[in-house]
Protein backbone atom coordinates (compact mmCIF):
# COMPACT_ATOMS: atom_id res chain seq x y z
CA UNK A 1 0.00 0.00 0.00
CA UNK A 2 2.79 2.36 0.97
CA UNK A 3 4.51 1.58 -2.29
CA UNK A 4 1.33 2.10 -4.25
CA UNK A 5 0.89 5.37 -2.46
CA UNK A 6 4.40 6.37 -3.40
CA UNK A 7 3.81 5.53 -7.03
CA UNK A 8 0.43 7.21 -7.22
CA UNK A 9 2.00 10.37 -5.85
CA UNK A 10 4.10 10.68 -8.95
CA UNK A 11 2.31 13.53 -10.63
CA UNK A 12 3.59 15.99 -13.14
CA UNK A 13 2.84 19.45 -11.94
CA UNK A 14 5.30 21.97 -10.56
CA UNK A 15 4.59 24.82 -8.34
CA UNK A 16 6.60 28.01 -8.02
CA UNK A 17 7.46 28.44 -4.36
CA UNK A 18 9.01 31.83 -4.66
CA UNK A 19 10.42 34.03 -7.33
CA UNK A 20 13.71 35.36 -6.06
CA UNK A 21 15.00 37.48 -8.83
CA UNK A 22 15.48 41.11 -9.56
CA UNK A 23 13.28 42.32 -12.35
CA UNK A 24 15.21 44.21 -15.02
CA UNK A 25 14.86 47.95 -14.70
CA UNK A 26 12.18 49.34 -16.96
CA UNK A 27 14.66 51.41 -18.96
CA UNK A 28 16.73 48.27 -19.61
CA UNK A 29 13.63 46.40 -20.79
CA UNK A 30 12.64 49.32 -22.98
CA UNK A 31 16.06 49.29 -24.59
CA UNK A 32 15.76 45.57 -25.31
CA UNK A 33 12.33 46.20 -26.83
CA UNK A 34 13.89 48.83 -29.07
CA UNK A 35 16.66 46.42 -30.10
CA UNK A 36 14.07 43.82 -31.07
CA UNK A 37 11.76 46.11 -33.00
CA UNK A 38 11.29 45.35 -36.67
CA UNK A 39 10.38 47.81 -39.42
CA UNK A 40 7.33 47.15 -41.57
CA UNK A 41 7.55 48.57 -45.09
CA UNK A 42 4.36 50.20 -46.35
CA UNK A 43 4.66 49.22 -50.04
CA UNK A 44 1.64 47.12 -50.99
CA UNK A 45 1.45 45.89 -47.42
CA UNK A 46 -2.19 44.77 -47.58
CA UNK A 47 -1.69 43.10 -50.94
CA UNK A 48 1.33 41.17 -49.66
CA UNK A 49 -0.44 40.20 -46.44
CA UNK A 50 -3.35 38.97 -48.56
CA UNK A 51 -1.06 36.80 -50.68
CA UNK A 52 0.51 35.29 -47.59
CA UNK A 53 -2.92 34.57 -46.14
CA UNK A 54 -4.05 32.90 -49.37
CA UNK A 55 -0.92 30.77 -49.33
CA UNK A 56 -1.62 29.67 -45.77
CA UNK A 57 -5.15 28.62 -46.71
CA UNK A 58 -3.78 26.44 -49.52
CA UNK A 59 -1.71 24.43 -47.06
CA UNK A 60 -2.68 20.78 -46.89
CA UNK A 61 -2.66 20.65 -43.11
CA UNK A 62 -4.56 23.27 -41.18
CA UNK A 63 -2.43 22.53 -38.15
CA UNK A 64 0.64 23.90 -39.86
CA UNK A 65 -0.09 27.39 -38.68
CA UNK A 66 3.33 28.81 -39.39
CA UNK A 67 4.52 26.64 -42.21
CA UNK A 68 6.75 28.93 -44.21
CA UNK A 69 6.70 27.67 -47.75
CA UNK A 70 6.50 31.18 -49.13
CA UNK A 71 4.35 32.45 -51.95
CA UNK A 72 4.76 30.94 -55.41
CA UNK A 73 7.41 32.16 -57.80
CA UNK A 74 4.67 33.40 -60.15
CA UNK A 75 3.01 35.44 -57.38
CA UNK A 76 6.37 36.80 -56.30
CA UNK A 77 7.27 37.83 -59.87
CA UNK A 78 3.99 39.72 -60.23
CA UNK A 79 4.85 42.00 -57.31
CA UNK A 80 6.51 45.36 -57.91
CA UNK A 81 10.07 45.77 -56.64
CA UNK A 82 8.90 47.66 -53.56
CA UNK A 83 6.22 45.04 -52.84
CA UNK A 84 8.84 42.29 -53.11
CA UNK A 85 10.83 44.21 -50.51
CA UNK A 86 7.79 44.35 -48.24
CA UNK A 87 7.19 40.62 -48.68
CA UNK A 88 10.77 39.77 -47.76
CA UNK A 89 10.81 42.05 -44.74
CA UNK A 90 7.58 40.69 -43.26
CA UNK A 91 7.64 37.07 -44.40
CA UNK A 92 10.90 35.13 -44.01
CA UNK A 93 10.47 31.75 -45.69
CA UNK A 94 12.54 29.21 -43.80
CA UNK A 95 12.83 28.02 -40.24
CA UNK A 96 15.60 29.06 -37.91
CA UNK A 97 16.58 28.19 -34.38
CA UNK A 98 17.03 30.46 -31.43
CA UNK A 99 19.35 28.55 -29.10
CA UNK A 100 18.80 31.09 -26.32
CA UNK A 101 18.21 34.73 -26.92
CA UNK A 102 17.14 36.14 -23.62
CA UNK A 103 20.16 36.29 -21.36
CA UNK A 104 19.84 39.69 -19.86
CA UNK A 105 22.65 42.21 -19.71
CA UNK A 106 22.12 45.02 -17.26
CA UNK A 107 22.43 48.55 -18.54
CA UNK A 108 22.37 47.48 -22.21
CA UNK A 109 21.93 51.08 -23.36
CA UNK A 110 25.51 51.70 -22.28
CA UNK A 111 26.95 48.70 -24.09
CA UNK A 112 27.96 47.99 -27.64
CA UNK A 113 27.14 44.43 -28.62
CA UNK A 114 29.15 42.43 -31.13
CA UNK A 115 26.04 41.02 -32.74
CA UNK A 116 22.48 42.09 -33.25
CA UNK A 117 19.68 40.11 -31.63
CA UNK A 118 18.22 37.29 -33.71
CA UNK A 119 15.81 38.85 -36.15
CA UNK A 120 12.35 37.25 -36.37
CA UNK A 121 11.38 34.41 -34.09
CA UNK A 122 12.00 30.95 -35.48
CA UNK A 123 12.18 31.97 -39.13
CA UNK A 124 14.72 33.55 -41.45
CA UNK A 125 15.15 34.56 -45.08
CA UNK A 126 15.39 31.73 -47.59
CA UNK A 127 18.13 31.47 -50.18
CA UNK A 128 15.85 32.94 -52.85
CA UNK A 129 15.04 35.91 -50.61
CA UNK A 130 18.68 36.52 -49.76
CA UNK A 131 19.63 36.19 -53.41
CA UNK A 132 17.01 38.74 -54.42
CA UNK A 133 18.37 41.24 -51.89
CA UNK A 134 21.98 40.64 -52.93
CA UNK A 135 21.19 40.94 -56.65
CA UNK A 136 19.37 44.21 -56.04
CA UNK A 137 21.72 45.51 -53.39
CA UNK A 138 21.70 49.18 -54.38
CA UNK A 139 17.92 49.46 -54.62
CA UNK A 140 17.45 47.56 -51.35
CA UNK A 141 19.89 49.91 -49.59
CA UNK A 142 18.04 52.93 -51.02
CA UNK A 143 14.68 51.61 -49.82
CA UNK A 144 16.02 50.93 -46.33
CA UNK A 145 17.63 54.36 -46.14
CA UNK A 146 14.47 56.15 -47.32
CA UNK A 147 12.29 54.22 -44.92
CA UNK A 148 14.64 54.82 -41.99
CA UNK A 149 14.77 58.54 -42.68
CA UNK A 150 11.02 58.75 -43.07
CA UNK A 151 10.26 56.82 -39.88
CA UNK A 152 13.26 57.97 -37.81
CA UNK A 153 14.03 54.37 -36.96
CA UNK A 154 16.09 51.54 -38.39
CA UNK A 155 14.46 48.24 -37.42
CA UNK A 156 16.30 45.05 -36.58
CA UNK A 157 15.27 43.47 -39.91
CA UNK A 158 16.67 46.44 -41.85
CA UNK A 159 19.96 46.34 -39.94
CA UNK A 160 20.20 42.57 -40.47
CA UNK A 161 19.47 42.98 -44.17
CA UNK A 162 22.28 45.53 -44.51
CA UNK A 163 24.69 43.09 -42.91
CA UNK A 164 23.45 40.16 -45.01
CA UNK A 165 24.02 42.01 -48.29
CA UNK A 166 27.35 43.44 -47.10
CA UNK A 167 26.07 46.98 -47.55
CA UNK A 168 29.33 48.87 -47.01
CA UNK A 169 27.86 51.52 -49.32
CA UNK A 170 25.42 52.41 -46.54
CA UNK A 171 28.19 53.41 -44.11
CA UNK A 172 27.83 57.21 -44.63
CA UNK A 173 24.09 56.92 -44.05
CA UNK A 174 24.60 54.76 -40.93
CA UNK A 175 27.04 57.29 -39.51
CA UNK A 176 24.74 60.25 -40.07
CA UNK A 177 21.71 58.29 -38.85
CA UNK A 178 23.61 57.34 -35.70
CA UNK A 179 24.42 60.98 -35.02
CA UNK A 180 20.69 61.72 -35.06
CA UNK A 181 19.81 58.57 -33.10
CA UNK A 182 22.71 58.07 -30.69
CA UNK A 183 20.57 55.98 -28.36
CA UNK A 184 20.47 53.17 -30.89
CA UNK A 185 23.86 51.56 -30.21
CA UNK A 186 22.94 48.70 -32.54
CA UNK A 187 23.82 51.04 -35.39
CA UNK A 188 27.40 50.79 -34.13
CA UNK A 189 26.93 47.01 -34.02
CA UNK A 190 25.81 47.10 -37.65
CA UNK A 191 28.98 49.01 -38.52
CA UNK A 192 31.05 46.50 -36.55
CA UNK A 193 29.48 43.64 -38.46
CA UNK A 194 30.23 45.34 -41.78
CA UNK A 195 33.83 45.78 -40.65
CA UNK A 196 34.00 42.13 -39.65
CA UNK A 197 32.51 40.90 -42.93
CA UNK A 198 35.08 42.94 -44.84
CA UNK A 199 37.99 41.29 -43.01
CA UNK A 200 39.32 44.78 -42.45
CA UNK A 201 42.90 44.18 -41.38
CA UNK A 202 43.42 47.00 -38.90
CA UNK A 203 40.11 46.27 -37.21
CA UNK A 204 40.96 42.58 -36.83
CA UNK A 205 44.08 43.56 -34.89
CA UNK A 206 42.19 45.80 -32.49
CA UNK A 207 41.32 45.23 -28.84
CA UNK A 208 37.66 45.79 -29.66
CA UNK A 209 37.72 43.00 -32.23
CA UNK A 210 39.34 40.70 -29.72
CA UNK A 211 36.72 41.48 -27.08
CA UNK A 212 33.79 41.05 -29.44
CA UNK A 213 34.91 38.38 -31.88
CA UNK A 214 38.11 36.92 -30.44
CA UNK A 215 38.84 33.47 -29.06
CA UNK A 216 36.75 33.72 -25.88
CA UNK A 217 33.71 35.48 -27.23
CA UNK A 218 30.16 34.36 -27.97
CA UNK A 219 27.00 35.72 -29.53
CA UNK A 220 26.23 37.95 -26.52
CA UNK A 221 29.68 39.53 -26.20
CA UNK A 222 29.77 43.27 -25.61
CA UNK A 223 32.03 46.18 -24.76
CA UNK A 224 31.17 49.18 -22.64
CA UNK A 225 30.02 52.22 -24.49
CA UNK A 226 32.58 55.02 -24.27
CA UNK A 227 33.46 57.94 -26.47
CA UNK A 228 36.79 56.26 -27.22
CA UNK A 229 35.12 53.05 -28.41
CA UNK A 230 32.50 55.01 -30.31
CA UNK A 231 35.13 57.09 -32.04
CA UNK A 232 37.19 54.03 -32.95
CA UNK A 233 34.19 52.32 -34.57
CA UNK A 234 33.21 55.44 -36.50
CA UNK A 235 36.76 56.07 -37.74
CA UNK A 236 37.22 52.41 -38.71
CA UNK A 237 33.94 52.46 -40.62
CA UNK A 238 34.97 55.62 -42.44
CA UNK A 239 38.31 54.03 -43.34
CA UNK A 240 36.56 50.87 -44.57
CA UNK A 241 34.23 52.93 -46.73
CA UNK A 242 37.13 54.80 -48.32
CA UNK A 243 39.04 51.59 -48.92
CA UNK A 244 36.14 49.78 -50.56
CA UNK A 245 35.20 52.81 -52.61
CA UNK A 246 38.67 52.78 -54.11
CA UNK A 247 38.66 49.07 -54.88
CA UNK B 1 9.35 -0.58 17.21
CA UNK B 2 12.35 1.52 16.26
CA UNK B 3 13.97 -1.55 14.68
CA UNK B 4 10.83 -2.31 12.68
CA UNK B 5 10.74 1.27 11.44
CA UNK B 6 14.41 1.08 10.41
CA UNK B 7 13.73 -2.10 8.47
CA UNK B 8 10.76 -0.49 6.74
CA UNK B 9 12.82 2.59 5.81
CA UNK B 10 15.64 0.34 4.55
CA UNK B 11 13.13 -1.64 2.50
CA UNK B 12 11.66 1.53 1.02
CA UNK B 13 15.07 2.95 0.19
CA UNK B 14 16.08 -0.31 -1.51
CA UNK B 15 12.85 -0.26 -3.51
CA UNK B 16 13.34 3.33 -4.56
CA UNK B 17 16.91 2.56 -5.49
CA UNK B 18 15.74 -0.42 -7.57
CA UNK B 19 13.24 1.76 -9.40
CA UNK B 20 15.97 4.30 -9.94
CA UNK B 21 18.04 1.67 -11.61
CA UNK B 22 15.26 0.39 -13.81
CA UNK B 23 16.83 -0.31 -17.15
CA UNK B 24 17.16 2.84 -19.18
CA UNK B 25 15.49 5.15 -16.67
CA UNK B 26 16.61 7.20 -13.71
CA UNK B 27 14.31 8.13 -10.86
CA UNK B 28 14.57 11.83 -10.14
CA UNK B 29 13.65 12.49 -6.53
CA UNK B 30 10.89 14.93 -5.76
CA UNK B 31 11.61 18.04 -3.71
CA UNK B 32 12.31 21.73 -3.81
CA UNK B 33 15.02 22.74 -6.26
CA UNK B 34 16.76 26.00 -6.98
CA UNK B 35 16.56 26.57 -10.72
CA UNK B 36 17.28 29.30 -13.26
CA UNK B 37 19.73 32.15 -13.37
CA UNK B 38 19.47 35.74 -12.21
CA UNK B 39 20.40 36.99 -15.68
CA UNK B 40 17.86 34.96 -17.60
CA UNK B 41 14.55 36.45 -18.66
CA UNK B 42 13.25 33.08 -19.79
CA UNK B 43 14.47 31.13 -16.82
CA UNK B 44 14.79 33.38 -13.76
CA UNK B 45 16.32 32.15 -10.53
CA UNK B 46 13.65 30.60 -8.34
CA UNK B 47 12.76 27.65 -6.16
CA UNK B 48 10.51 25.05 -7.76
CA UNK B 49 8.80 22.03 -6.27
CA UNK B 50 9.08 18.90 -8.39
CA UNK B 51 7.34 15.58 -7.89
CA UNK B 52 9.42 12.44 -8.49
CA UNK B 53 9.58 11.19 -12.05
CA UNK B 54 11.44 8.67 -14.18
CA UNK B 55 13.47 10.04 -17.04
CA UNK B 56 15.30 8.16 -19.78
CA UNK B 57 19.04 7.83 -19.29
CA UNK B 58 19.57 8.37 -23.00
CA UNK B 59 18.16 10.49 -25.76
CA UNK B 60 15.68 8.54 -27.88
CA UNK B 61 17.52 6.65 -30.61
CA UNK B 62 16.88 6.07 -34.29
CA UNK B 63 16.24 2.40 -33.49
CA UNK B 64 13.50 3.32 -31.01
CA UNK B 65 11.91 5.80 -33.39
CA UNK B 66 11.99 3.21 -36.16
CA UNK B 67 9.84 0.87 -34.02
CA UNK B 68 7.23 3.62 -33.80
CA UNK B 69 7.28 4.21 -37.55
CA UNK B 70 7.09 0.49 -38.32
CA UNK B 71 4.19 0.01 -35.92
CA UNK B 72 2.14 2.98 -37.06
CA UNK B 73 3.25 3.87 -40.60
CA UNK B 74 3.71 7.42 -39.31
CA UNK B 75 5.12 10.03 -41.68
CA UNK B 76 7.00 12.91 -40.09
CA UNK B 77 6.37 16.50 -41.09
CA UNK B 78 9.72 16.60 -42.92
CA UNK B 79 8.59 13.65 -45.06
CA UNK B 80 5.26 15.27 -45.80
CA UNK B 81 6.38 18.83 -46.46
CA UNK B 82 10.04 18.44 -47.45
CA UNK B 83 11.03 21.40 -45.34
CA UNK B 84 13.74 20.05 -43.03
CA UNK B 85 16.74 22.15 -42.11
CA UNK B 86 20.19 20.59 -42.38
CA UNK B 87 23.79 21.52 -41.78
CA UNK B 88 26.98 21.18 -43.76
CA UNK B 89 30.37 22.74 -42.98
CA UNK B 90 30.94 26.07 -44.67
CA UNK B 91 27.81 27.79 -43.47
CA UNK B 92 27.93 31.08 -41.59
CA UNK B 93 27.13 31.05 -37.88
CA UNK B 94 23.50 30.17 -37.07
CA UNK B 95 22.80 29.41 -40.71
CA UNK B 96 21.08 26.20 -41.87
CA UNK B 97 20.04 24.89 -45.28
CA UNK B 98 16.62 23.73 -46.32
CA UNK B 99 16.90 20.25 -47.87
CA UNK B 100 13.84 18.66 -49.37
CA UNK B 101 15.41 15.19 -49.15
CA UNK B 102 16.05 15.31 -45.41
CA UNK B 103 14.01 13.41 -42.84
CA UNK B 104 14.88 11.26 -39.85
CA UNK B 105 16.45 8.46 -41.97
CA UNK B 106 18.61 11.07 -43.74
CA UNK B 107 18.83 13.80 -41.13
CA UNK B 108 21.15 16.01 -43.16
CA UNK B 109 19.76 15.11 -46.55
CA UNK B 110 20.32 12.10 -48.79
CA UNK B 111 23.61 13.45 -50.14
CA UNK B 112 25.11 13.61 -46.62
CA UNK B 113 24.35 10.02 -45.70
CA UNK B 114 21.77 8.04 -43.78
CA UNK B 115 21.45 6.40 -40.39
CA UNK B 116 21.86 2.71 -41.34
CA UNK B 117 25.01 2.48 -39.22
CA UNK B 118 23.74 5.04 -36.71
CA UNK B 119 20.74 3.31 -35.18
CA UNK B 120 22.16 3.98 -31.71
CA UNK B 121 22.37 7.72 -32.37
CA UNK B 122 19.60 10.04 -31.22
CA UNK B 123 16.80 10.48 -33.71
CA UNK B 124 16.81 13.95 -35.28
CA UNK B 125 15.13 15.83 -38.08
CA UNK B 126 11.81 15.35 -36.37
CA UNK B 127 9.51 18.18 -35.38
CA UNK B 128 7.95 18.82 -32.00
CA UNK B 129 4.65 17.59 -33.40
CA UNK B 130 6.30 14.33 -34.50
CA UNK B 131 7.66 13.95 -30.98
CA UNK B 132 4.20 14.34 -29.49
CA UNK B 133 2.94 11.67 -31.89
CA UNK B 134 5.70 9.35 -30.68
CA UNK B 135 4.85 10.07 -27.05
CA UNK B 136 1.16 9.32 -27.66
CA UNK B 137 2.10 5.98 -29.20
CA UNK B 138 4.71 5.04 -26.59
CA UNK B 139 2.62 6.24 -23.62
CA UNK B 140 5.35 8.54 -22.41
CA UNK B 141 5.80 12.29 -22.29
CA UNK B 142 8.40 15.00 -22.54
CA UNK B 143 9.98 16.46 -19.42
CA UNK B 144 8.81 19.92 -18.46
CA UNK B 145 11.39 22.74 -18.50
CA UNK B 146 11.81 22.36 -14.76
CA UNK B 147 12.03 18.55 -14.74
CA UNK B 148 14.65 18.62 -17.47
CA UNK B 149 16.68 21.16 -15.53
CA UNK B 150 16.49 19.25 -12.25
CA UNK B 151 17.60 16.04 -13.99
CA UNK B 152 20.37 17.84 -15.89
CA UNK B 153 21.77 19.66 -12.85
CA UNK B 154 21.87 16.43 -10.83
CA UNK B 155 21.95 18.27 -7.53
CA UNK B 156 24.22 21.10 -8.63
CA UNK B 157 23.05 24.69 -8.39
CA UNK B 158 25.26 26.03 -11.15
CA UNK B 159 25.08 26.19 -14.90
CA UNK B 160 26.64 22.76 -15.22
CA UNK B 161 26.40 19.58 -13.20
CA UNK B 162 29.21 18.84 -10.77
CA UNK B 163 32.59 18.24 -12.33
CA UNK B 164 31.85 20.09 -15.55
CA UNK B 165 33.09 23.47 -16.65
CA UNK B 166 33.46 25.20 -19.97
CA UNK B 167 36.97 23.82 -20.33
CA UNK B 168 36.31 20.10 -19.78
CA UNK B 169 32.77 19.89 -21.11
CA UNK B 170 34.07 18.03 -24.16
CA UNK B 171 34.42 14.91 -21.97
CA UNK B 172 30.71 15.01 -21.21
CA UNK B 173 29.15 16.41 -24.33
CA UNK B 174 29.28 16.08 -28.08
CA UNK B 175 29.62 19.73 -29.05
CA UNK B 176 31.31 21.81 -31.74
CA UNK B 177 34.88 22.70 -30.78
CA UNK B 178 35.96 24.93 -33.66
CA UNK B 179 35.83 28.70 -33.65
CA UNK B 180 33.19 28.76 -36.39
CA UNK B 181 31.31 26.34 -38.64
CA UNK B 182 33.22 26.97 -41.84
CA UNK B 183 35.11 23.66 -41.65
CA UNK B 184 34.09 20.24 -40.35
CA UNK B 185 34.92 19.60 -36.70
CA UNK B 186 35.74 15.98 -35.87
CA UNK B 187 37.95 16.84 -32.90
CA UNK B 188 35.81 14.77 -30.49
CA UNK B 189 35.26 12.05 -33.07
CA UNK B 190 31.90 13.28 -34.33
CA UNK B 191 30.81 16.12 -36.55
CA UNK B 192 27.08 15.42 -36.31
CA UNK B 193 25.47 13.21 -33.64
CA UNK B 194 27.33 10.56 -31.63
CA UNK B 195 25.92 7.26 -30.32
CA UNK B 196 23.92 7.92 -27.17
CA UNK B 197 26.03 7.38 -24.06
CA UNK B 198 29.36 7.88 -25.85
CA UNK B 199 30.36 10.64 -23.42
CA UNK B 200 30.50 10.71 -19.60
CA UNK B 201 27.17 10.84 -17.74
CA UNK B 202 26.06 13.37 -15.16
CA UNK B 203 26.20 12.32 -11.47
CA UNK B 204 22.66 10.93 -11.65
CA UNK B 205 23.50 8.72 -14.62
CA UNK B 206 21.98 10.71 -17.46
CA UNK B 207 23.98 10.81 -20.68
CA UNK B 208 24.18 13.61 -23.22
CA UNK B 209 22.17 16.13 -21.22
CA UNK B 210 24.54 18.64 -22.75
CA UNK B 211 25.28 18.46 -26.45
CA UNK B 212 24.51 15.73 -29.00
CA UNK B 213 20.95 16.95 -29.61
CA UNK B 214 18.76 19.69 -28.21
CA UNK B 215 16.03 17.94 -26.23
CA UNK B 216 12.44 19.04 -26.70
CA UNK B 217 10.67 19.88 -23.44
CA UNK B 218 7.10 20.79 -22.65
CA UNK B 219 6.40 24.30 -21.43
CA UNK B 220 5.61 27.83 -22.48
CA UNK B 221 7.61 31.00 -22.01
CA UNK B 222 6.14 34.41 -21.29
CA UNK B 223 7.55 35.75 -24.52
CA UNK B 224 5.66 33.13 -26.57
CA UNK B 225 2.47 35.08 -25.98
CA UNK B 226 -0.31 33.50 -28.00
CA UNK B 227 2.15 31.89 -30.40
CA UNK B 228 2.61 28.14 -30.45
CA UNK B 229 6.35 27.72 -29.93
CA UNK B 230 8.35 24.59 -29.19
CA UNK B 231 11.28 24.67 -26.80
CA UNK B 232 14.36 22.53 -26.44
CA UNK B 233 17.27 22.44 -24.01
CA UNK B 234 20.84 21.31 -23.46
CA UNK B 235 22.55 22.37 -26.67
CA UNK B 236 23.65 20.10 -29.48
CA UNK B 237 26.56 18.86 -31.59
CA UNK B 238 26.28 22.12 -33.50
CA UNK B 239 26.73 24.38 -30.44
CA UNK B 240 30.12 25.92 -29.75
CA UNK B 241 31.58 28.14 -27.07
CA UNK B 242 31.79 30.96 -29.58
CA UNK B 243 28.27 30.70 -30.95
CA UNK B 244 25.41 30.07 -28.55
CA UNK B 245 27.10 28.06 -25.73
CA UNK B 246 23.65 26.55 -25.20
CA UNK B 247 25.05 23.44 -23.53
CA UNK B 248 24.07 24.44 -20.02
CA UNK B 249 21.18 24.16 -17.57
CA UNK B 250 19.94 27.71 -18.02
CA UNK B 251 19.19 28.37 -21.67
CA UNK B 252 15.87 27.52 -23.25
CA UNK B 253 15.88 27.37 -27.03
CA UNK B 254 12.91 28.12 -29.27
CA UNK B 255 11.81 26.74 -32.59
CA UNK B 256 8.63 26.35 -34.61
CA UNK B 257 6.73 23.19 -33.61
CA UNK B 258 6.62 22.31 -37.31
CA UNK B 259 10.36 22.65 -37.90
CA UNK B 260 12.70 19.68 -38.27
CA UNK B 261 16.40 20.25 -37.68
CA UNK B 262 19.22 17.72 -37.63
CA UNK B 263 20.24 18.79 -34.14
CA UNK B 264 16.82 18.50 -32.49
CA UNK B 265 15.81 15.32 -30.66
CA UNK B 266 14.25 14.30 -27.38
CA UNK B 267 14.42 12.33 -24.15
CA UNK B 268 11.31 10.79 -22.68
CA UNK B 269 9.72 10.64 -19.25
CA UNK B 270 7.55 7.71 -18.20
CA UNK B 271 3.90 8.43 -17.79
CA UNK B 272 0.43 7.40 -18.75
CA UNK B 273 -0.72 9.82 -21.41
CA UNK B 274 -3.69 12.01 -20.51
CA UNK B 275 -6.35 13.49 -22.78
CA UNK B 276 -4.98 16.92 -21.92
CA UNK B 277 -1.64 16.14 -23.51
CA UNK B 278 -3.35 15.00 -26.69
CA UNK B 279 -4.81 18.48 -27.12
CA UNK B 280 -1.47 19.71 -28.40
Amino acid sequence: MILLGFISNVSFGQEYKDVAWNEPRSKDSAYYAMREKESIPPFGLKKVQGLVEQQSKKLPDGALVDYNAGISRADFDKLSFEEKFTYIMIYPEIYSQACAERMFVFDPQNKIFGQLLFVYNGVFWSERQLLFMKKNKKRIIDLIINQAIQNHTLGLNYKTALIEIDAWESIPFLLSFYQKNPKDKDILTTLLQLLKTSNFGAFEQSKIYNKLYGENTHSDSWINFSSVNEEYIIESAQALYKKRQNQ
Amino acid sequence: MRQALSILILFLLSYISLIGQEKGYVLIPGGDYQLGDTMSLDNPKRTVHIDPFWIAQYELTNAEFEKFVQATGYHTLAERYHNAMVFEPGLAEFRWLQDSTAYWRFPNGVSRGGIVDKMDHPVTCISFKDVLAYCAWADCRLPSFEEWEVAARAGSDGRYFEGVNKENIGQYANIWHSRDHLKADYSDGYMYTSPVGAFKPNPWGLYDVFGNVFEFCSGKLNRDGERYVAHARGGSWWCSRNSCSAFNTVYIGSVSPNASFSNLGFRIVKKAFTPKDKDF
